[in-house]
């Protein structure tokens, strides 16, 4: 059922989409890394994540009360938050871009990006 | 088959594949990729692509994309839909000739669907925001997600397909 060209276009297709993941995990990791934060949706100025703002914590009041993230050795992590469920705190450290740290309770997102990026926030339908 | 059956057939899938355009519209998918959808209503394309030909799945997929503004759509939306929806059947029509002479298989087709669906979606994405690193970040993404929903909607349109030929001829007989 399954002929030789089908095998061919299926494993092409794999290989452009792992090949590209690949390329595009370099080129993220290569970039500037800056962590966003944005509370019930509204976002702040990026902090650049470099060694100047290493051991560096932030308060971030949120809608039941304060979060506080700490930056250290180019990681992020969430240190207390007011929030029953304390997933968030648990998410333990984030350090690659696109990943995330969510305090839905608090509305507190708080994401790693790299400055080639920035403003991707489109959603299509 | 006259062409007053052509015509009530072809108007019942675009009117599935409305509703099932609709009704996707309308879910959440748990992927946070800009443009990943199931691609569902791909199987009534699809199917009227193999029960009709390439005009009729043409005329399927950009009914489906207008109809579908009208409902749930805005200007952005529609753009992407109807780019993905007549790029992908275009494909589709040029793999269905593949098909036909049996050097693919109708998962393969409809695998080369979901892909230029995809391609087309975010090429024109990053038309609309002017940001054509958004191509390199998730077309990846999107060609890897292609392969499990372009099966998905292959083996839907392939059973949909027996269930609609067994079951046209039987109601023919019927009437006879």
């Amino acid at each position: 059922m399954f002929s030789r060209y089908d095998i061919l276009i299926w494993i092409i297709i794999v290989a452009l989409a792992l090949g590209g993941m690949f390329y595009y995990y370099n080129i993220a990791s290569s970039g500037e890394h800056f962590v966003s934060i944005s509370v019930n949706s509204i976002e702040f100025e990026p902090i650049p994540l470099t060694e100047s703002n290493n051991n560096f914590r932030k308060e971030i009041e949120g809608i039941n009360g304060l979060t506080i993230i700490e930056i250290l050795d180019q990681r992020v992590r969430v240190i207390s938050s007011a929030c029953p469920d304390k997933l968030c705190v648990h998410s333990g450290w984030i350090d690659k871009p696109g990943q995330l740290l969510v305090c839905l309770p608090n509305k507190v997102v708080v994401r790693i990006i790299s400055d080639e990026q920035q403003d991707i926030d489109f959603y299509t339908n | 088959m006259s062409s007053t059956s052509k015509l009530v057939y072809l108007s019942l899938l675009i009117t599935f594949a409305v509703v099932i355009h609709t009704i996707e519209s309308l879910l959440v998918i748990p992927i946070p990729v800009p443009g990943a959808k199931l691609g569902l209503a791909n199987i009534i394309t699809l199917l009227a692509l193999m029960l009709y030909g390439f005009k009729s799945g043409m005329l399927v997929s950009v009914m489906r994309s207008t109809i579908g503004f009208l409902i749930v759509g805005n200007v952005v939306s529609f753009s992407l839909s109807i780019s993905g929806a007549v790029f992908s059947t275009a494909v589709m029509g040029l793999a269905f000739v593949c098909y036909r002479k049996k050097w693919i298989n109708i998962l393969t087709v409809s695998i080369l669907g979901a892909v230029s669906h995809n391609v087309a979606q975010i090429v024109m994405a990053s038309f609309v925001v002017n940001q054509f690193h958004l191509i390199t970040v998730y077309l990846p993404v999107l060609l890897l997600l292609a392969i499990p929903t372009g099966v998905f909607t292959g083996l839907s349109a392939m059973y949909l397909h027996k269930i609609i030929v067994k079951n046209i001829t039987i109601s023919h007989s019927i009437s006879e």
